[in-house]
């Protein structure tokens, strides 16, 4: 308690909310611009802290990351854009709003859902953060097949009326997945030759040419000229939710932020997934499945809350037990070591006020990138009246610096100017992008963690199904799997094609 | 829905073609890229009679598609292109220069000036933002360091 | 007409923020690129940074960092050995260039294609058991890998964590089943949660958790007992002549000028010496181990045959 008080103190000295307000301000931009994702923002700026206290420092980093969550999600929703592959899940029904002129209140939503979930994990992180690391630990090899099946079954649901093509995508990417070296057998697999490929296909390229790139070609040919062109959109009325609409989808904020949390605390699993499993969850549960897709609101609130979520729950194994729960968290170990704070228990006890200075900065990056979006959303939601000749070159631009700066390589750039090209032509024959780059993500997890198991059991198969936890997922899968054939059975609407 | 059987079958070739780069390795390495090359082909081949049997799921008609603009397509593609090509040589930043005034003196309704402007600004703003700010690094341009000696 | 021209370009190079060389002067005389092979934040991105930030103080001019990343580090080491010999091109090297030089006879470095400049950090290697798995000596996890078939984790085939554990089992006469992970993290959690049984990584990564017992360490694959670890034996100790570290250290590439080796030696040294400096990479839990010029070089050179005959007994791939 009295470690929280220190914490307090630390969090509202100015200095700490001068850095607060930076770091929010710069998350906001990292986030929104593509290929700059949050692992980047939080690494780039490590070297920053060198000379800061830790303290300090830890609210910087904390900040960039919870708010380059959010920022991915403005792009996506009023440019189809998606800054991260966190936000791939907003694009669905947060484009379509924007296009009928309810841009401000597609924020707005994200806004809150960000809100919400963002302190919903904080608050996880500070009370029940030792408790549930262990769920990290429960969760082996054999669990993370399942999830990563989880997670594709998901998406391919997403794609309603699109399953085969949906499909077809995702076993397209899973393929693609294997690119590179086998981690088990050191043998190059289908990289052409190329040394870029050893690593595998590289997921932001993939990211930035199928979302934004094919976007920005589509506006770019678009034949609007001028701004008088285009439809005067209203992009007006209030940044915040009615009330009834908050009623209407608390219940889905509240499931996304669970599910978001357990996700990040699961090593490696990854925030697209958390997202999409949400989405999916929330269509399944909505009283109008039929609308998610064409600009459902509770769409945007879903995968808006859990990506949010994420990020107290990934700190969860990377505080605790030094374990970190994605690619940020592992640069944050880095930045906690550099101020000689080890990862581990003792950041609880020995080193608690730091630790809690770090977790109510991330709830004050919250209300913070909270209360900046509130008051930019009516001018930010501008962008779309910005003719599409000017932004269309200007995206292109955006996404050839990002991907240059992945690692210093002209090779992404071409990689993101190939899939521009395929992602356009997806757009067009309705081969929806998302399935291939998470089958991108969640391809290596489910392939090593496979092998892991098979390797570990002594290639019995039977070790899928004995342990509880493996049983618990197989039956969400099915669930999942059978929930549209039951609706349909009770005469519910049709959702897969 | 013709478009849709060329499609299925480069993708069916694709997935012939990964499986044959895979298929001398040892087993553990190809058993999982082998198996996704043939849930890919199975895929593309239902996708293929799907099409050719001519029954799709309503609302898919190619009718409701907006027309594509191949022409425009290419000829911004092949600028793009331009663009990347020339940044090794005269650098990041100019290379950005040119390629935003080039494409907003043809893309908009902008008067030359106008676009010249637009282009000089966003330059600058992504200068400051990515090398100044962020301090990301960005193609050098070798002609014009050469130039200097 | 040719100078204005030139001051112009200058100006409009200056505004856009490149680089500008000045004519001949002594060395050096603009800032020294040094490539990371692996991606910020990484651990040797954050010790790259911090010797950077020394760096400067004794080199006159910045290091500046550039991360290389790929292919477990090869694009990086590539792009070292094949730049520019001026000197203005540096980077961080580990053992990596000599076990994929083995496997893969077509990359463009080996030991021979680098002038070193200085190692700086050796994490030794060290084969952990979780803390209440009831085995406490190395000689006690033999003898269980005899009775059952013991699953240890290593990150990566050809990686040096790896190649201890096969050296173990031929030194040894057991057979362990080694399930490749992606990075400590992964491993450590698998360990913990009983899904395998031991672990095999470097010091740095697991003194923290051996220190709160979680993990049990057996064996600490080094000449000398590690600092991090003192009552942890070596393999020298038990019986087990086998030396598996993480090294990481500066190189150039081969036939640099000698002006411009001889002073990045003297810097390397001078950073290495700074108290400040040291005390830094206590916090970052970095075993330090300096070795200038051809000590390094020599060192290298020994683990290069240390694992060609490796290879020759027993090729991994």
């Amino acid at each position: 308690m009295e470690a929280l008080l220190v914490a307090a103190s630390n969090v509202f000295s100015p200095e700490a909310l001068l850095v607060l307000v930076i770091g929010t301000v710069v998350g906001l931009f990292v986030g929104a611009l593509p290929g700059l994702s949050s692992t980047m923002g939080v690494a780039l700026c490590i070297p920053i802290t060198f000379g800061m206290d830790p303290a300090i420092a830890l609210v910087l980093l904390g900040a960039i990351y919870c708010s380059s969550v959010f920022g991915g999600s403005i792009t996506a929703i009023l440019l189809r854009t998606p800054g991260t592959d966190a936000s791939i899940a907003t694009t669905f029904d947060g484009y379509p709003m924007a296009q009928r002129g309810e841009g401000t209140k597609a924020i707005g939503m994200a806004l809150v859902a960000s809100l919400v979930g963002g302190v919903f994990s904080a608050l996880v992180l500070l009370f029940v953060a030792p408790p549930l690391s262990r769920l990290a630990l429960l969760f082996g090899p054999q669990e993370y097949v399942f999830l990563a099946i989880f997670g594709m079954v998901s998406i391919i649901g997403v794609a309603s009326g699109q399953a085969l093509k949906g499909f077809v995508t995702a076993a397209l990417g899973l393929l693609l997945a294997t690119i590179g070296l086998d981690l088990f057998t050191g043998y190059p697999r289908l990289t052409l030759g190329q040394d870029e490929l050893l690593d595998g296909l590289p997921l932001l390229p993939a990211l930035i040419g199928i979302f934004s790139v094919s976007q920005a070609l589509s506006l770019c040919i678009s034949n609007e000229g001028a701004a008088a062109d285009k439809p005067m959109l209203d992009v007006k009325g209030k940044v915040l939710p009615e009330w009834a609409v908050l009623r209407r989808v608390a219940r889905t904020l509240l499931r996304s932020s669970v599910i978001g949390s357990i996700i990040g605390i699961l090593p490696g699993a990854g925030t697209s997934v958390a997202a999409f499993i949400s989405y999916n969850e929330a269509r399944r549960h909505s009283a109008h499945p039929e609308r998610f897709g064409k600009g459902e609101i509770e769409g945007v609130a879903a995968p808006e809350a859990a990506n949010n979520a994420v990020t107290g729950g990934s700190l969860v194994p990377t505080l605790t037990l030094g374990i970190p729960g994605n690619a940020v968290t592992a640069v944050f170990v880095g930045g906690l070591t550099i101020h000689g704070l080890i990862p581990g228990p003792k950041l609880f006890t020995q080193y608690a006020d730091v630790t809690y200075t770090l977790i109510l900065s991330l709830i004050l990056a919250n209300i913070l990138f909270a209360l900046v979006g509130l008051v930019s959303a009516p001018w930010i939601s501008r962008v779309i009246r910005v003719p599409n000749a000017v932004l269309g070159p200007a995206i292109i631009v955006f996404s050839v610096v990002g991907s240059y700066a992945l690692r210093n390589s002209l090779f992404d750039v071409w990689l993101v100017l190939g899939f521009g090209v395929v992602g356009f032509f997806m757009e067009r024959w309705r081969f929806p992008g998302a399935p291939l780059v998470i089958a991108l993500v969640l391809g290596p997890i489910l392939e090593t963690n496979f092998r892991r198991s098979m390797q570990i059991s002594g290639g019995d198969w039977t070790t899928f199904f004995t342990r509880p936890f493996s049983l618990l997922l197989i039956a969400l899968i099915v669930v999942s799997l059978c929930y549209p054939l039951i609706s349909r059975w009770r005469g519910g609407k049709r959702l897969l094609g | 829905m013709r478009r849709d059987v060329i499609v299925a079958a480069a993708l069916l070739l694709l997935a012939v073609a990964s499986a044959a780069g895979v298929w001398t390795l040892e087993g553990g390495a190809r058993n999982f890229p082998i198996t996704m090359a043939g849930l890919l082909g199975a895929g593309a081949v239902i996708l293929m009679a799907r099409s050719m049997l001519g029954n799709p799921p309503k609302g898919q008609a190619e009718a409701d598609e907006a027309p594509v603009a191949y022409g425009r397509l290419l000829i911004v593609a092949a600028i793009t292109v331009g663009f990347v090509l020339a940044m090794p040589w005269i650098g990041f930043y100019p290379a950005t220069f040119l390629y935003l005034a080039g494409l907003y003196c043809w893309l908009t309704a902008m008067r030359p000036v106008a676009a010249v402007g637009l282009a000089v600004v966003l330059t600058a703003a992504i200068y400051v933002l990515f090398g100044l700010f962020l301090a990301v690094p960005t193609p050098g341009g070798a002609i014009i360091s050469t130039l200097l000696g | 007409m040719n100078r204005l021209f030139k001051s112009a370009a200058m100006a409009c190079v200056a505004a856009f923020g490149l680089g500008v060389a000045p004519a001949m002067a002594e060395y050096p005389e603009k800032p020294v690129e040094m490539v990371v092979p692996y991606a910020p934040g990484g651990s040797t991105d954050v010790l790259a940074r911090k010797f950077a930030q020394y760096a400067e103080k004794y080199l006159g001019k910045p290091m500046v960092v550039v991360n290389k990343p790929g292919a477990g580090g090869q694009l990086g080491f590539t792009a070292i050995s094949t730049a520019k010999a001026d000197g203005y091109t540096i980077g961080w090297i580990n053992s990596g260039i000599i076990t994929n030089a083995i496997t893969r006879p077509d990359v463009k470095f080996s030991v021979d294609t680098y002038d070193m400049v200085a190692n700086l950090v050796t994490n030794p290697g060290v084969l952990s058991v979780t803390g209440d798995s009831g085995i406490n000596t190395l000689e006690e996890f033999i003898a269980a890998a005899k009775k059952e078939k013991l699953t240890v984790s290593h990150e990566g085939v050809g990686g040096d964590d790896f190649l201890a554990v096969l050296q173990l089992e031929q030194a040894a006469g057991i057979e362990l089943n080694k399930v490749a992970f992606n990075g400590d993290a992964e491993a450590k959690a698998a360990l913990l949660g009983g899904h395998i049984n031991a672990i095999e990584g470097n010091v740095s990564e697991q003194v923290e958790m051996a220190s709160e017992g979680g993990l049990k360490p057996l064996v600490v694959w080094s000449k000398k007992t590690a600092a991090d670890m003192p009552d942890v034996p070596t393999g020298a100790a038990l019986g087990y002549n086998i030396l598996s570290a993480a090294s990481r250290g500066i190189a150039g590439p081969k036939g640099m000028e000698p002006e411009a080796l001889e002073k990045l030696r003297e810097v390397a040294t001078k950073v290495a010496n700074d108290p400040e400096f040291i005390e830094d990479l206590k916090k970052l839990n970095m075993p330090m181990d300096v070795m200038i010029g051809d000590e390094y070089l020599t060192f290298m050179k020994e683990q290069d045959k240390a694992y060609r005959d490796l290879w020759e007994k027993n090729p991994w791939m």
